[in-house]
């Protein structure tokens, strides 16, 4: 209809400017900038082992589970192994606990790792051959992972181990029905296959720890700490008393039996917990695990105590052994005596004192002691070690329960990887305090061997961790874990030693769900919001396949900071302008 | 109202819910979730962004959309003024409803009409027929000059009640309304900065333009509902008349109210007395022509205010007012109000209201209550 304007067009266009934009540098209003990169989750500063939890998160929620257990093995050779008996610090830490429930990362890992079945090697790429050999003493958790990422750096890495085979407390510390034994070979044959000479039936006493200090180009000493201290009290020499440990390791090999049918375990962590099931199921039909503190100073997992009293074992704390009881040398039992909490030790857990006059005899065909086990390394009693595993001798190095810190099997491999770093640094003459600075997730948290290897800085080397208030939880919906785990009923378990948990429904379709609920906190996945949001269109470049954030232009960016608040997994921080 | 926006083929909508105006929104929202309109449904935290939104977008050159009502409209304010100034032809439904305090969600046309400064057009809708076809005419009139149009509508009279409606073609409505073209267009590769600041002369000019443009579309208003009759069969026109040649009184009402007032004419007149009415549909502009062309000799004028200006009266009272006094024809205007709130206009109270203003010979107050106890 409308033949003319019915608007004064030329008084609109009075409206914007004759000129393009382009010369007001709006980036000099800026005194903050954003700062783009890879952060660390709280999941991953929480890893002991420096899992790179939202890197394999990704890939395995789109269903790429090759390239995610690719991804998870460039920093831990025994995704199998730690999926099954890791306490799950990583879960403790995760940001989605705040929103609806914690990612179930540690089903997704074991998921992972037993996709290695049909995936094979899934390994990363090593660097070239260095020609360095390097020695590593003992096959647990720490030797392995130190051997693995060793000779992913490029060094020849020859392993020797005690026992007749290979995996240390993995295989005669931790039952079967934990982590089946297939599953232990599995991932032992991977990391054998990178070429590392693993010499078994091979103990490394003092005199020959001074050799390989002289053959090798470096020394990597992971012994563990398997000497009992004993229980301290009269009795010990009769029959039907074990150390847990040895206790265990028969047990783990199929050689123990006659355990009897009164059972007490004394002790608190998982060791105590381990050796109790064990004795179930050789035959024990009362087993007592006696702790001189109470519940909530125990150091055993939680999940692993309420399989165990599932099961029928019985806990008696507050209680501790006074001496032992028998006659014609076999053990008839033993006397407990009633503790209280008193002042607070170096631990900070309140020292147990004895009840005066509280003595009680209990039956026992076997009395197992499994307090924490003692250090005797051959390469020196009273070595001292700092906390990257190094020592007065600069081509020795210390890792696993060897070295001061936590026990567990994510810890030693942590453990067995900053060694491995450290060696690294040694032999190649690298800059120690810039490999520190650069390689810890999180700036505190375990050591990123890929991002060594990479010349990188491990995401959040920084400082930069994830949290909760830095996720904008606008762009995520409320999703049920899809992961979970079923168990065998208490009697099937305590039948033999089947591995007692398994994660339901079908592996490909669970890992792919229980990964799609993962934040991805710290990861750009490229998904343009920060694109769309600034205002001063100076969001430039797209995601890295490595998980690192776009860029922005400094000339318009005014640092508004709305790009830091859209962004959905906290990868944008805003930081104050150096000028 | 939904029905109308899915046949203008509306490419962007953004809405923060509101009742009465919530179904609306609900209904484009699930239209959109089927696919059924291929818009960007945006959901926002407030009005005042469902409007900024609207404005970017419009900006950008899609055919936009926003609904809102009473306290809702009230926190556009700010960006009513921006979007009208800025030229963006958006379209918005307002469904009137009472102002707070207190809380109440019956109709009073003071929401919308209390933003007749803003520089947006203002149609105001009789029947749901009137709804869906007002709301494809007001993009036709906003596209052409360039002004936002708001579609009035009484908050449950019409937005809950159910009536036969016509839906029109959408390819007839195709035929009516072309693509939207933006008037300035933005270009990524040669930014310009919009709005930004200007000296005295330039603000001037800009005013005056849009006052002149606004003047304009009584004329492109006019227009477009000839030729959406000429397309659909059925116009409105601006202000509409009925039974009003020789009147004695002619009672001019806004909304809902025009057809309340056509039964208690209808009623009027059977009893003898000479009384017809007047709708005015458009409002900014006034159309002050076509109303006084309507209103003819007739000696009296009861304005039925759905609405109230505290302080000075009804507000259609004020603006007839002030477009007769220039005029040789000024007849005695008795500014009735009331109704608002859910206090029910019904055609016994417009009849009485009738017979108040044919036995005064002039108002006895500029403001005359008609409460419903």
């Amino acid at each position: 209809m409308m033949e003319h304007l019915y608007y004064d067009a030329a008084a609109m266009d009075l409206l914007r400017t004759t000129r393009n934009t382009l010369s007001n540098r709006t980036g000099s209003w800026r005194h903050m900038r954003p700062e783009f990169g890879l952060k660390a989750a709280a999941c991953a500063a929480a890893c002991p082992a420096g899992n790179p939890i939202a890197r394999f998160m990704a890939a395995a929620a789109e269903g790429r589970i090759e390239e995610a257990l690719r991804e998870l093995k460039k920093e831990n050779p025994l995704p199998g192994v730690c999926g099954r008996v890791c306490p799950r610090p990583c879960e403790a830490a995760c940001n989605r606990a705040e929103f609806d429930e914690a990612v179930g990362t540690r089903a997704v890992e074991r998921l992972l790792g037993d996709a290695g079945a049909a995936a094979g090697l899934c390994l990363p790429a090593a660097l070239g051959k260095t020609g360095k050999r390097v020695a590593v003493v003992g096959s647990g958790p720490a030797g392995l992972s130190c051997a693995y990422h060793l000779a992913l750096s490029g060094h020849d890495a020859a392993v020797f181990e005690a026992g007749s085979e290979p995996g240390g407390l993995l295989r005669f510390g931790i039952p079967a029905y934990r982590l089946p034994r297939e599953v232990l070979d599995r991932e032992l044959g991977f990391v054998g296959a990178l070429g590392i000479n693993m010499k078994t039936g091979c103990r490394v006493d003092a005199a020959l720890a001074a050799r390989l200090l002289d053959e090798f180009d470096a020394v990597v000493a992971a012994t563990g700490a398997l000497v009992s201290p004993g229980l301290g009290i009269e009795g010990e020499g009769l029959a039907g008393y074990h150390k847990g440990l040895e206790f265990l390791a028969a047990a783990n090999a199929g050689a123990a039996d006659g355990i009897g049918k009164t059972v007490i375990v004394v002790g608190g962590g998982n060791t105590a917990v381990d050796a109790a099931r064990c004795a179930l199921r050789l035959g024990a039909e009362d087993v007592t695990v006696m702790y001189r503190r109470g519940r909530e100073d125990m150091p055993a997992s939680d999940e692993e105590v309420a399989e165990a009293q599932e099961e029928g074992v019985k806990f008696e704390f507050n209680a501790a052994p006074a001496r032992l009881t028998g006659e014609g040398g076999r053990l008839r039992g033993a006397v407990a005596i009633k503790m209280k909490p008193g002042e607070p030790d170096e631990s900070g857990r309140r020292r147990p004192e004895p009840v005066a006059g509280s003595e009680e005899e209990w039956r026992a065909d076997a009395v197992i002691e499994a307090a924490g086990g003692r250090v005797d390394n051959p390469f020196g009693r009273a070595l001292e070690v700092d906390d990257w595993g190094a020592t007065g001798n600069e081509k020795l190095f210390v890792c696993g329960d060897a070295a001061p810190g936590a026990r567990t099997v994510a810890s030693a491999i942590g453990g067995g990887k900053r060694a491995a770093i450290m060696a690294d640094v040694f032999l190649r003459g690298l800059d120690t305090k810039e490999v520190k600075r650069k390689v810890l997730v999180g700036g505190n948290g375990a050591a990123s061997a890929a991002a060594h290897r990479e010349g990188e800085a491990a995401p959040g080397a920084d400082g930069s961790v994830v949290r909760f208030k830095n996720v904008n939880t606008a762009y995520f919906s409320m999703a049920a874990r899809a992961a979970k785990l079923e168990r065998l009923s208490p009697e099937a378990r305590v039948a033999g030693f089947d591995e007692v948990s398994a994660v339901c429904g079908s592996a490909a379709e669970t890992a792919r769900a229980e990964a799609s609920r993962c934040f991805r906190c710290g990861e750009c996945d490229d998904c343009g919001n920060c694109l769309v949001f600034c205002p001063d269109m100076s969001i430039i470049g797209k995601a890295a396949a490595d998980g690192a954030a776009p860029g922005f232009d400094g000339d318009y960016c005014k640092g508004c900071g709305i790009c830091a608040r859209e962004c959905p997994r906290g990868v944008i921080r805003m930081i104050e302008e150096e000028r | 109202m939904a029905r109308g926006v899915k046949l203008a083929r509306v490419e962007v909508i953004a809405a923060y819910p509101i009742t009465p105006q919530t179904i609306i929104v609900e209904e484009l929202s699930e239209i959109c979730g089927r696919g059924e309109l291929k818009a960007r449904f945006i959901k926002v935290e407030s009005e005042h962004s469902a409007l900024a939104c609207c404005m970017g977008a419009s900006m950008a050159g899609a055919r936009t959309f926003t609904a809102s009502a009473s306290q809702g409209l009230l926190l556009m304010h700010e960006m009513l003024h921006w979007s009208a100034g800025a030229r963006t032809p958006i379209v918005m439904a307002n469904v009137n409803r009472a102002i707070a305090p207190p809380w109440n969600l019956w109709s009073d046309q003071t929401d919308s009409l209390s933003q007749r400064d803003t520089s947006w057009i203002q149609l105001y809708c009789e029947n749901n027929q009137e709804v869906i076809d007002t709301v494809i005419q007001a993009y036709r009139i906003a596209e052409t000059v360039y002004l936002p149009v708001m579609v009035v509508l009484d908050a449950f009279i019409l937005s809950h009640t159910s009536e036969v409606v016509d839906v029109p073609e959408q390819e007839d409505v195709d035929r009516y309304l072309p693509p939207f073209k933006a008037a300035l267009t933005l270009d990524t590769n040669d930014p310009r900065a919009f709005g930004s600041i200007s000296g005295p002369m330039e603000y001037q000019k800009l005013k005056m333009a849009r006052h002149e443009d606004m003047m304009g579309a009584v004329e492109v208003a006019r227009r477009a509902d000839d030729e959406f009759g000429e397309v659909f069969g059925r116009k409105y026109g601006i202000a509409e008349p009925y039974r009003c040649e020789d009147a004695e009184l002619i009672l001019l009402t806004s909304g809902a109210l025009g057809g309340t007032a056509k039964i208690a004419v209808d009623a009027l007149r059977e009893s003898g007395a000479a009384v017809g009415a007047l709708r005015v549909r458009l409002f900014r502009p006034f159309p002050a022509d076509e109303i006084a062309e309507a209103i003819g000799d007739a000696p009296k004028v009861a304005v039925i205010d759905r609405n109230l200006s505290v302080g000075a009266g009804g507000i259609f009272a004020q603006e007839l007012k002030a477009a007769l006094y220039d005029r040789e024809r000024r007849p005695a205007v008795f500014g009735f109000t009331g109704g608002y709130g859910g206090g029910d206009f019904t055609p016994e109270v417009v009849e009485k209201i009738a017979r108040r203003a044919l036995e005064m010979g002039k108002p006895d107050s500029p403001t005359l209550w008609e409460a419903i106890p």
